[in-house]
């Protein structure tokens, strides 16, 4: 009887335990995306090539993320993976993936921590996507 | 003699069985975000093979490599099942169902956090922390997915794991 209790007891325990962790990992999820911004905005993206070339593009967009504003002006071609937009291709180039090529996504030359598709963007702001090698 | 070495070549059969079993479980459900039975199946190896089920681990981690390549992901596959079976030895005692879902929701919460540590060493903190917050989502999907397996498969499972190591003693 008293172990019964007992075990209810941890079992009660462990899944309150449970839930307060995902309640904080939603919370620092939650705390770690940025704001949406509604309306139209300016939003410059630099292509950095494989070959080092540079291209810039300006856009008008009244998109609210990254990822819908380089798939709708057909800038960037992706696939969907377990952690959202997987960009595969960037203005006609296309990464190798036996040879460790990706696109990596910057603002303002400082990393993301937020994949194409969960960036939002903002008015008058600049994204690199530069051609990388190395996972 | 010959009957120590057909046990032998058996065991070491059932261990890249049980691991090919890992790889088929994974690849088969992997059109699902994040929702593996691979967790599940390593608590009840662990818990039916104790120590022996490393070999299976190791199986697995090395045709997960071979099929998807060896890249820095791969990396974290060498530690983060192997401490897995280590929490499932530490708790061997316990025989719950749903506890050992909670173990295992516990493994999915925290598996993109043990999968970031590979990029804190190649891209530094922020890096880690990128990769670590953008898959919340579906560490939460993980967690959910583990939990319900676990909770679904652990007896009927647990139950004929016991009953094929039984009949290879």
């Amino acid at each position: 009887m008293h172990t019964k209790q007992n075990n209810r007891k941890k079992i009660v325990i462990a899944l309150a335990a449970l839930v307060v962790v995902i309640a904080a990992l939603f919370g620092v999820y939650r705390f770690t995306r940025g704001n949406v911004s509604q309306g139209s905005k300016n939003i410059t993206v630099d292509v950095i090539h494989g070959d080092g070339s540079l291209k810039t593009f300006a856009y008008n967009t009244n998109r609210e993320y990254l990822g819908e504003l380089l798939t709708d002006e057909q800038l960037a071609e992706g696939e969907e993976s377990a952690y959202g937009m997987f960009i595969t291709t960037v203005d006609g180039e296309t990464v190798d993936s036996a040879n460790q090529e990706w696109w990596c996504i910057t603002k303002d030359g400082a990393s993301l921590n937020t994949g194409a598709d969960q960036t939002p963007i903002a008015d008058g702001e600049k994204y690199e996507l530069t051609l990388t090698v190395g996972y | 003699m010959q009957n120590v070495h057909a046990d032998k070549v058996r065991r070491i059969a059932t261990m890249g069985a049980l691991g090919a079993i890992l790889v088929i479980g994974q690849v088969g459900m992997s059109f699902l975000p994040n929702i593996e039975p691979v967790s599940t199946l390593i608590i009840l190896y662990t818990l039916t093979y104790k120590k022996q089920v490393f070999p299976i681990i190791y199986t697995f981690v090395l045709l997960e490599g071979i099929i998807f390549g060896f890249g820095i992901w791969w990396v974290s596959y060498l530690y983060i099942w192997s401490i897995l079976a280590l929490v499932v030895l530490a708790l061997k005692k316990m025989d719950s169902a749903v506890l050992w879902a909670v173990v295992s929701g516990f493994f999915g919460l925290s598996f993109g956090a043990l999968c970031a540590l590979p990029y804190l060493v190649s891209g530094g903190l922020y890096a880690a922390f990128a990769y670590w917050s953008s898959g919340i989502v579906f560490d939460i999907l993980h967690c959910a997915g583990n939990f319900v397996l676990t909770l679904v498969l652990y007896r009927p499972l647990l139950r004929l794991l016991k009953r094929l190591y039984l009949s290879q003693q």
